[in-house]
């Protein structure tokens, strides 16, 4: 992260939502449409195994300030991501998880002033390789 | 291991997630559960609907219904659970292989459509569909 965002998001207190394993509950008035500043979080589940979900920080002139977007296969019982983009460490990268595996392997995208080529690289690495990442997952 | 994802629908689910970072009036749109969470359901015209129902089961209602129609935009829709009494016309009984796309052609036409699966035993499950 940069100086200047850094001490714009601790001068703004957007939440942080990059990199955090999950993001807590949003409150009940989550319908209250875009305040800046504020996590969303959307989950769209594309099978019976497979979802993408999608929180995002927009701010006061539309532009994304924070974003996660995460491809995720159900494993068992639980939710594992397996790939993610998001803006942690002051840059947008990029995890990529195994099964049975600890940690991801990092790879840095962009700087947070390209955050939405980020989020566009992002889009593209996800729904391109959709069933490679999900083979590389599985099979490594 | 693959997911047998369609194309088609990963497609669509691309296009949601580039409205939810360019379009407010898309956000607002997307429905609000009562738990707080935002879940979409993104489909072809031509998915059953049965395939849509069975996503539900893990989303639980409401929820959004999201649909992209060849290189149409896409369109927006909100899927509810209603009570029998709770809706002004009859319920339509559905074959569970109808298409997505029957469905929205009826919203098209009525604004909502109220439905329940004519497999249902017991006590029909009832819907309501409508635009966002």
């Amino acid at each position: 992260m940069t100086k200047a965002k850094g001490r714009h998001r601790r001068e703004s207190q957007l939440p942080e939502i990059s990199g955090a394993p999950e993001v807590a509950e949003a409150s009940p008035d989550a319908d209250e449409g875009d305040e800046p500043g504020k996590v969303e979080e959307y989950k769209a589940p594309l099978g019976e195994s497979d979802r993408v979900v999608v929180r995002i920080v927009i701010g006061m002139r539309g532009q994304p300030l924070d974003f996660a977007l995460i491809q995720q296969v159900r494993d068992g019982e639980r939710w594992r991501d397996v790939v993610r983009y998001d803006c942690s460490h002051g840059e947008v990268h990029e995890d990529r998880y195994m099964k049975g595996q600890k940690g991801a392997t990092k790879k840095e995208i962009c700087g947070l002033a390209e955050i939405e080529d980020g989020y566009k690289i992002a889009e593209d690495a996800i729904f391109d390789g959709w069933e490679e990442n999900r083979r590389r997952y599985f099979d490594g | 291991m693959a997911s047998g994802i369609s194309q088609d629908r990963l497609q669509a689910a691309r296009e949601v997630v580039t409205l939810l970072r360019t379009d407010r009036s898309f956000r607002d749109s997307i429905v609000v559960n009562p738990c707080g969470e935002r879940p979409i359901l993104v489909a072809t015209v031509d998915d059953p609907m049965e395939d849509v129902l069975r996503r539900v089961e893990s989303t639980g209602l409401p929820v959004t219904l999201c649909v992209r129609a060849g290189s149409a935009s896409i369109t927006v829709a909100t899927l509810r659970p209603v009570e029998p009494d709770d809706h002004p016309g009859d319920s339509t009984p559905i074959d569970p292989r109808a298409s997505v796309g029957m469905f929205i052609s009826l919203v098209w036409m009525n604004r909502t459509v109220a439905f329940h699966l004519e497999t249902c035993n017991a006590r029909a499950a009832e819907y309501e569909l409508e635009f966002a």
